[in-house]
């Protein structure tokens, strides 16, 4: 797994939005090894003002099922207005439907919980390295 | 149904290292006084709502989660959990539910159903002495439909699946 630690990740930022707080240890838990810096929200009405709030996040990881606003829906409305960043679905959803949705709202991929340390790792690792660098003010 | 319910819940532990086995007949142990927590996941699908309960004792529970979180809130997200893949199972014979956010309470407020002896859930023990139940209630209001995921619609994952879009 310490081939898949990138360099230079130590800024990196990602958002996990989460009601269940043992997923946010869980995947906090697995990607300490990156070095990436983990904010936590814990529904989907927390994700979205962080989402707009934080202004240098690289990434987020974002559950389906959540009291407020659920995970969809939080990212129909980043797409609308939010930041345009990778975010990955992890949740025990599976309807091919629910998946065609999430992408057809801008999210860059599906998890289905529980999830592999060393996979989740691989993912977000691909996302954030893949994403272009921001543009220049 | 009963299968997809069984097996859910025997995956499900055994994801987080808890084997648990299905007690059945005058094994199961009513009332159960030791359910620690309970999560609680509805459910619906056209003619029907549903509600899962899942209850695990407080050894069970601890030893299916290392990181020291709460007990209330793990049961939750093994409700969620639970009934995720109840769904992915009855998803891939062709019946789709659908579900929402999960909710706990904790195992003192499981008087009413330790009261209705009649009503058994599906019960489980691990090797030390741990105990895991599972009620599924359910109102359905006209025949299900079952109907086959259509080609084109994508294949369902499993758990643990990454799909990179």
């Amino acid at each position: 797994m310490a081939d898949q630690v990138p360099e230079n990740t130590a800024v990196k930022k990602i958002l996990v939005i989460d009601d269940s707080e043992t997923i946010r240890h869980q995947v906090r838990q697995a990607l300490a090894a990156t070095g990436y810096e983990i904010i936590e929200a814990v529904d989907g009405v927390d994700g979205l003002e962080k989402l707009r709030g934080v202004t240098d996040l690289d990434m987020a990881l974002c559950d389906v099922n959540m009291p407020r606003l659920n995970g969809l829906d939080m990212i129909a409305e980043v797409q609308r207005s939010g930041p345009k960043i990778p975010i990955l679905m992890l949740t025990t959803e599976g309807q091919p439907s629910l998946i065609k949705r999430a992408r057809e709202s801008g999210a860059k991929g599906w998890i289905v919980k529980p999830f592999k340390p060393e996979l989740l790792v691989a993912a977000v690792t691909k996302l954030v390295e893949q994403r272009p660098a921001p543009a220049s003010p | 149904m009963d299968t997809a319910a069984t097996t859910a819940a025997a995956e499900l532990f055994a994801a987080y290292g808890v084997a648990i086995a299905q007690v059945v007949g005058p094994g199961i142990q009513l009332p159960v006084p030791d359910l620690a927590a309970l999560g609680i996941a509805r459910f619906s699908a056209p003619s029907l709502l549903g509600t899962a309960v899942v209850g695990a004792s407080t050894g069970t529970l601890r030893r299916s989660n290392a990181r020291g979180t709460s007990d209330l809130d793990w049961i939750a997200e093994l409700a969620n959990q639970y009934i995720g893949r109840f769904k992915l199972k009855l998803l891939r014979a062709g019946f789709e539910l659908w579900s929402l956010a999960p909710g706990r309470v904790t195992g003192r407020l499981l008087v009413t159903a330790v009261s209705q002896p009649q009503y058994s859930p599906i019960f489980f023990r691990d090797p030390k002495g741990g105990s895991v139940a599972v009620w599924i209630e359910m109102e359905i209001k006209s025949p299900l439909k079952i109907t086959p995921p259509a080609a084109g619609e994508g294949e369902i994952p499993h758990e643990g699946d990454i799909i990179l879009f």
